[in-house]
This record gives C-alpha cells, sequence and structure tokens, in this order.
C-alpha cells in the first residue's frame, strides 16, 4: 500500500478545520432569525469540503505497487530548504519587530538579513545590500507616507 | 448619460506620467521570469490607496497591459515565459533568437501584442455596454447561477484534479464566511478573535497567496544562472517587421478572437489563450512542421492572443463583477477597496469611470509599443536584475503594503498566513484561483441563494423559471461534464500505452 503523505495530511487537516467550524457553526443563535439562518450555506459548504476530503483520503491511498522508476526518492535540496525557511523566518521576525521598532528601524534590516541570506557574502556584495536597502526603505516611506499621506508602522 | 470629455482626464500630464511609469514598470516586471502580471498589479494595489479611483484604475490597467506584453522578452531571450500568458511564446521566439534572428523575433512579438490589444479594445468598447445592459436583467437567481458557472470553469481548467480544484473553491468560500454575515449582521466562525469581525480582508489573501507562495516556489533556483541571447532592433528593423504582418492578417484576426474568446470566459484569461492560439495557428497553417523552429505565425499567434485576453478578460469584470483572470481578480479587489463595485450598476451609476478606464486601456497599448520599441535594451537589462536582490525588497513592499491598506497589522499576519498556505497548496497540487475566486465571491453567492430561496416561497424551484439562471447552470455542468469525460478518456489512453508497452517488454 502506498500513500500520497501531502493529500492524506492535508485531507485530513481539511476535516479537521471543518469540524471545527461546524462546531463553531452549533454555538451561534438562529432563534431570532427566520428562514435560512447565517449558518445555512456555510454548512452546505461544510457538508460539501467534509465529503471532498473523505474522497481525497481514498484517493491518495493506492494497492498498485510503484513503478520502478518511481520508487527512488528526490534528493533533498538542503539549499533549498534554507533559502525558504530561512526567508521565512526572517520575515516572521520582520512582522514581529514592525510595531515594536517602528517601519525604518526593521524594514533596513529585514532587507539586508534577506539579501544576505540568499545572495553571496563578500564585503562588496554587503555594501551593496545595505545601499539598497536604505534607499529601498527611505524611497518606500517617501511614496506611502508622504506622497500617498498613508500611515506606516 | 455618459460625458466624453472624461477621456480627456487621461491626457493630464499626471496621468500620462503614470501610465507611462506603470507601464515601463509593467514590462520590466512581466520581462522577468517568476514575476508576473498578478504580482506586479499586486504591488501596486496599496499604492493606489492613496489615490483617486480614477488615478488608481489608470495606474493598474497601465501596468496590468505592460506585464502581460514584458512575459514576450524572456520567452526569446532566455527559453523561460516572463509570465505563463507568454509560455507558446518561448516555442518559436527562441528557436528564431538562437538562429542570430533575436531583434527579429522581439519586433515580431512586440507589434503582434500591439495588434492584440488594439482588437480587444474595441471588442472591450462595443461589448462591454452591450453585456452590461444585459445583466441589467440579472436577479438572484442568475447571480447564485453565475458565481457557480464561474466557479466550474474554473475547477474544470485548473490542475490534474477536479477533486482539489473543488477543494481549494471551498476553503475559499468557507473564508469567506468568516466575519459579520451580510444578510443577518451575525458575527460568525471568528473563534473569539474581534480581528477577524470583518471577515478576511481581500487583498492580504490575495497578496499572499500570490506573491508569498510564488518566492517561496521560485527561491530553490535562485542562484540558477541566466543565459540571456543578445538582442536589439532599430526602428527601421521594427517597421520593417512590422510590413510583414500583411502576410499574416488572418492570423493575428484568429488569435485575437480567441483571446478575446477565451478571456471573456471567467477565470480563465490570458495564461491559456496562447497556448490555444499557437495549436490553432499550427495546425492551420500549410507547413506545421516549421512550427517549434522559429516560424514567425508562432510567435504572432502567442503574442497576439495573449494581449487580447486582457481586454476580453475586462468585460465580465466591469459588466458582471466576475474577473477574467487572476490579475483582473486583483483589480476587482482594488476597486472594492475604493468602494465602487464592478457589475451592470457601474456602466450605469460610474459610466465615466469605465470612459476613463477605456481610455486609459487604449492609450496604455501605445505607450506600450513605443516603450518597447524605443526601450528594449533597458528591458533586456532588466533580466540581469538578481532575485537575492529583488525576493526581499518583493516581501518588504507587499508588508508595506498590506499595512497600509487599513493601517492594520492583522491584515499583515493575514497576508503571511494564506502566503504559506497558497504555498503548502501549489506544492500539493491545489490551484489557488478557485480559492481566492471562492474567497470574493463567496458572500455574494450566500446573498444570492438566499434571497432566491426566499422569492421562491423556501424552495430551489423558482430557477426552473428563470431561463438565463438555468442556462448558466447548465453551462456550469457542462463544462465540469466535459472536463471529467476528457481527463478519464486521457488516463484511459496512458494506461493503453502503458499496457502495450508492458507486453512488448514481456515479449520481448
Amino acid at each position: 500500500m502506498r500513500v500520497k503523505t501531502g493529500d492524506f495530511v492535508m485531507a485530513l487537516v481539511l476535516l479537521a478545520v471543518t469540524a471545527a467550524l461546524y462546531h463553531q457553526s452549533t454555538t451561534i443563535n438562529t432563534a431570532m432569525i427566520y428562514a435560512l439562518g447565517p449558518v445555512f450555506f456555510p454548512r452546505i459548504i461544510m457538508a460539501v469540503t467534509g465529503l471532498l476530503s473523505v474522497v481525497l483520503i481514498v484517493q491518495s491511498v493506492s494497492f498498485k505497487p510503484a513503478a520502478a522508476g518511481k520508487r527512488a526518492k528526490q534528493a533533498f535540496d538542503r539549499e533549498g530548504f534554507i533559502y525558504r525557511w530561512g526567508l521565512t523566518a526572517l520575515l516572521v521576525a520582520y512582522l514581529l519587530a514592525l510595531p515594536l521598532l517602528g517601519y525604518a528601524a526593521a524594514t533596513i534590516p529585514f532587507l539586508f538579513a534577506g539579501m544576505a541570506l540568499l545572495g553571496p557574502r563578500k564585503y562588496k556584495d554587503l555594501a551593496i545590500y545595505a545601499t539598497v536597502s536604505l534607499g529601498i526603505t527611505f524611497g518606500l516611506q517617501f511614496i506611502f507616507a508622504t506622497l500617498l499621506k498613508l500611515f506606516l508602522p | 448619460m455618459l460625458d466624453f470629455s472624461q477621456i480627456l482626464y487621461v491626457f493630464e500630464p499626471l496621468n500620462l506620467l503614470l501610465m507611462t511609469v506603470g507601464v515601463f514598470g509593467g514590462l520590466i516586471v512581466g520581462a522577468m521570469p517568476g514575476l508576473t502580471s498578478t504580482m506586479a498589479v499586486a504591488l501596486l494595489v496599496p499604492i493606489t490607496f492613496g489615490m483617486t479611483v480614477e488615478m488608481g484604475l489608470v495606474l493598474l490597467m497601465a501596468v496590468y497591459i505592460g506585464a502581460i506584453s514584458g512575459g514576450l522578452v524572456s520567452a526569446a531571450l532566455l527559453n523561460i515565459p516572463g509570465t505563463p500568458s507568454s509560455v507558446a511564446t518561448t516555442f518559436d521566439a527562441f528557436p528564431m533568437a538562437k538562429r542570430g534572428e533575436a531583434g527579429k523575433a522581439l519586433a515580431y512579438g512586440v507589434f503582434a501584442s500591439f495588434l492584440g490589444s488594439l482588437l480587444s479594445f474595441f471588442a472591450l468598447a462595443l461589448l462591454a455596454p452591450i453585456l452590461g445592459a444585459f445583466a441589467l436583467r440579472f436577479g438572484p437567481f442568475e447571480y447564485f447561477a453565475l458565481v457557480v458557472f464561474t466557479l466550474s470553469c474554473i475547477i474544470s481548467i485548473s490542475g490534474k484534479s477536479q477533486v482539489k480544484g473543488l477543494l481549494s473553491a471551498c476553503v475559499g468560500l468557507l473564508m469567506a464566511m468568516v466575519g459579520l454575515s451580510n444578510t443577518d449582521g451575525v458575527t460568525r466562525f471568528t473563534f473569539g478573535f474581534s480581528a477577524l469581525q470583518s471577515g478576511f480582508a481581500e487583498m492580504p489573501v490575495l497578496i499572499g497567496m500570490y506573491a508569498i507562495s510564488q518566492v517561496l516556489m521560485d527561491i530553490a533556483d535562485i542562484k540558477k544562472p541566466f543565459k540571456i541571447i543578445s538582442a536589439s532592433f532599430t526602428v527601421r528593423e521594427f517597421c520593417q517587421t512590422a510590413a510583414r504582418f500583411r502576410h499574416s492578417v488572418k492570423n493575428v484576426i484568429r488569435s485575437s478572437l480567441i483571446g478575446i474568446g477565451i478571456g471573456i470566459l471567467p477565470g480563465v484569461g490570458p495564461g491559456l489563450s496562447n497556448i490555444v492560439a499557437y495549436s490553432t495557428a499550427k495546425s492551420s497553417d500549410k507547413d506545421p512542421d516549421s512550427f517549434g523552429q522559429g516560424n514567425p505565425d508562432g510567435i504572432i499567434a502567442s503574442e497576439t492572443a495573449n494581449n487580447a485576453a486582457t481586454g476580453g478578460a475586462m468585460i465580465p469584470l466591469l459588466t458582471l463583477g466576475i474577473p477574467g483572470d487572476v490579475t483582473t481578480m486583483m483589480m476587482l479587489g482594488a476597486f472594492m477597496i475604493h468602494g465602487v463595485q464592478p457589475g451592470p450598476l457601474l456602466m450605469r451609476d460610474h459610466g465615466n469611470l469605465v470612459l476613463i478606464i477605456l481610455s486609459a486601456y487604449f492609450i496604455s497599448n501605445i505607450l506600450m509599443l513605443l516603450l518597447q520599441v524605443y526601450f528594449i535594451r533597458v528591458l533586456i537589462k532588466s533580466l540581469l536584475i538578481p532575485r537575492f536582490i529583488l525576493y526581499p525588497v518583493i516581501l518588504g513592499l507587499c508588508v508595506i503594503g498590506c499595512y497600509a491598506l487599513n493601517s492594520s497589522m492583522t491584515d499583515v499576519w493575514i497576508f503571511l498566513g494564506t502566503g504559506l498556505l497558497g504555498y503548502v497548496f501549489t506544492r500539493l497540487g491545489f490551484p489557488l484561483l478557485p480559492l481566492v475566486l471562492g474567497l470574493l465571491l463567496g458572500r455574494m453567492a450566500e446573498t444570492q441563494l438566499r434571497v432566491s430561496i426566499v422569492m421562491g416561497n423556501g424552495s430551489l424551484a423558482g430557477y426552473l423559471d428563470r431561463p438565463i439562471a438555468l442556462a448558466f447552470l447548465a453551462a456550469a455542468a457542462l463544462s465540469v461534464g466535459f472536463s471529467l469525460y476528457s481527463k478519464r478518456k486521457a488516463r484511459l489512453r496512458r494506461e493503453g500505452l502503458a499496457a502495450a508497452l508492458a507486453s512488448e517488454n514481456a515479449q520481448g
């Protein structure tokens, strides 16, 4: 038996979310609302989602043996993994820092660290990253805050 | 009554400057592999928030046209389509560029893009008022059926698995249910978070889904070097190439009609039009074997169709409030944040705005032609901007843009959360388009269904008396049925081939 793990787990997650939403829908007081209350349409969608998730679970399980060529697993891309999740971690840190440090103090280090993570790290490159980070940060500040009169964190 | 003097609005110096910058920026973003017209519009929507609605839409229109056309550059010189709408352009533009005619390949593409957009403009100007007047007859029955038809179109063409497409649409519809119910004012599915009272704001979700997931998907290839074929053309060479189009009038008209037709279909847009137009041009050519080896008609078909689809995609957006493709979906979001609801009433209540959009579309096309002819070298240079600089800047710009929409960090966290969800969905083969469309149209679907059932005295019987609604529902069923049939046929063909191969091996 083979299981497409990603699809299987996603289907289970969707089932769990649907169950949680259904539970929430039971807590909504619809006594004062006549005809087709606020949970009518969402419950139809929940039922369809639940049904489709079960179909996906069934589809993700196969009893046929894997073809010989498909058995070999793809090599783990370590560099791609570091880039992808490193940048995500930086983004999370940036969002946490924004309300605390303010726009400029949080954005400059985020841009610089993001470029240094993804690109080469020689002195010359780092100087370019610093210049671009400063230029972009203050350029955006000028566009959003000065020209368009929008608030920045 | 339409005030045609409003057309002059787009000729004001500031608006002309905005359109020039928008088209040029769009061309650069479109030229860069991995950055799409959707991302270009997504990055700009928050900026337009600080402008008047007219100015904002003029800018977005210019960016949309520029970005669709810009995909040609990387398709011809790198063999990588800059946007999904130029996939078929690579088939002939790159072989032509490889044999030393890169400038010619670009010139064919540039002029074809212009002609496609021009014909599409006339279709938009002619069809939008007619369809808009027709759509005034729509009531709750028709609107609900239209949403079902739209979702069915997208699910039919998106991805390998219809179950995943449907699930994606359901997730979007469920996300649309979060917050205050439109009809009763009851708070739903907030799990106690007061920030979710007003539901998921559309723009942070859209930007997150398309910007974060795109960056995270492409980041693994960040150090892959590009081999760029050098290219250039003079104005005289361009004019000579343009003169060659007299031999391809049929191809241009056919590809434009394909582009406009596919663009009008809700949710489909330029991404599919170029491939259909290319296949049609190939099959109707006297020498189909020359396609794929640098035949100019291949470039003309693809580039005419993808640009023609832009006008086509604007038609359902302006007349029905249903986006024709992902980029026009971003524009729908832009309309909404400016408090304007596209649809049949847009023509009646904001006719002047529609005139301004049409004028901006026309002028942007001319600017697109001029900028590509005179600044093609700069566009080619833009391919050299390193992605390790670009990606953090894009994310930073998205964060600030999402914050600026409502001055709220909640929107920024929604941007991050939905971006990661978009990445997981993309990795697992769940199409994103049904999700975002479900989110955008979910509340309308719910309201119209509830009203239609109440009008039908508590049943769905009212739909039987509505021919337009019935036609939409029948078309929805047909599109899903046809898609299921084609996929089953393709699977059986694959299995048949595999069985034949296995028996051959056993005999051998």
